[in-house]
């Protein structure tokens, strides 16, 4: 598993070598999750085909990691047979880096229905409901106070940022040293 | 779940990393395009059921009996390139241990004789020569 610090310096190499290892990702990656998520439904290619409102020939190439050459209409009418989203969209090399470091872990080849999807978004609501009470609790305290708050809050936060940050990089190292045990045989 | 790719180092002074050397010598094309391949069947692989087979990772024959390859095909644009990177497979516990890779056009192969090295370094990793740590 490389690093973000060991991705930004092969992205460094050379414009060329970025472009290829978007192209790959991008091409690749969606012919890969095509393929599995037909595998997780039991899904056959004249299946999704019918659920795509396309050919099955237009699915083989679609599913086929060497082909390529989809487009965005037909992406995005695979992604509606599958009733799921499919965002394409630009982004710095650094935000790239760090989707290509946690790729392993945030890449998807299984994924729910937007029927199955209402429970997380119940929650993320519930979440929001939750962060509002405290919102309103908020101006109870003494008019003094009030005055602070902005500077209290922001006291408040900045540990937990490097508590944060601590974490993942001793969780980072953990994993390293983990793989490390587990691979010297 | 454990790292899936593994690069072998040999117990030679100084040790040789075996799929690093042949990198080192790639064009941007297929370094990325390597790259990229590997970070996906990471992935994928990692993903996989505990029961769940994959045909990602190929067993070859005649010569190359013994190895496993992963299939990188460039075909999008031209001209067409053709990257095997090959080592050893173990589907119960899901590592790949790199031990070479060689490019493929027709019937030539580049290196010429990819496998000989790559099983000859499997007998010494198999012998418990040589070490292995993450691929990176």
């Amino acid at each position: 598993m490389s690093t973000l610090k060991e991705i930004w310096r092969k992205l460094s190499s050379s414009k060329d070598y970025r472009k290829e290892y978007v192209s790959t990702l991008l091409k690749r990656g969606t012919a890969m999750q095509i393929q599995a998520l037909m595998k997780q439904r039991g899904w056959t290619q004249t299946k999704l085909a019918e659920m795509a409102g396309l050919k099955q020939g237009v699915i083989s190439r679609a599913s086929n990691p060497e082909y390529g050459n989809l487009t965005f209409n037909t992406v995005i009418d695979i992604a509606g047979g599958f009733d799921v989203a499919f965002i394409g969209r630009f982004v710095p090399f650094s935000e790239f880096a760090r989707y290509v470091k946690n790729a392993p872990e945030e890449l998807s080849f299984s994924m729910r229905w937007f029927d199955e999807d209402r429970e997380p978004v119940e929650e993320l609501d519930r979440a929001v409901d939750a962060k509002n009470v405290i919102f309103i609790k908020a101006p109870e305290k003494p008019k003094s106070a009030e005055n602070e708050l902005p500077s209290a809050q922001s006291e408040k936060k900045a540990p937990q940022r490097e508590d944060r940050n601590r974490f993942s990089s001793q969780q980072e190292g953990g994993l390293a040293d983990a793989a490390r045990a587990g691979s010297s045989r | 779940m454990g790292y899936v790719f593994q690069d072998y180092f040999t117990d030679e002074r100084p040790p040789r990393n075996l799929i690093r050397e042949w990198y080192g010598k790639q064009d941007a094309r297929i370094c990325a395009a390597f790259d990229g391949n590997i970070q996906l069947l990471e992935a994928r692989i990692r993903q996989l059921d505990t029961d769940e087979e994959t045909d990602l990772i190929k067993p070859l024959e005649r010569d190359c009996a013994g190895l496993w390859e992963v299939k990188i095909d460039l075909k999008d644009k031209k001209p067409f390139r053709h990257i095997r990177p090959i080592g050893l497979w173990n589907p119960e516990v899901r590592i790949f241990i790199f031990l070479g890779a060689f490019e493929k056009s027709g019937q030539i192969k580049i290196p010429s004789d990819p496998c000989r090295d790559a099983l000859k370094y499997k007998a010494h990793y198999e012998a418990g020569r040589g070490a292995i740590d993450e691929h990176t």
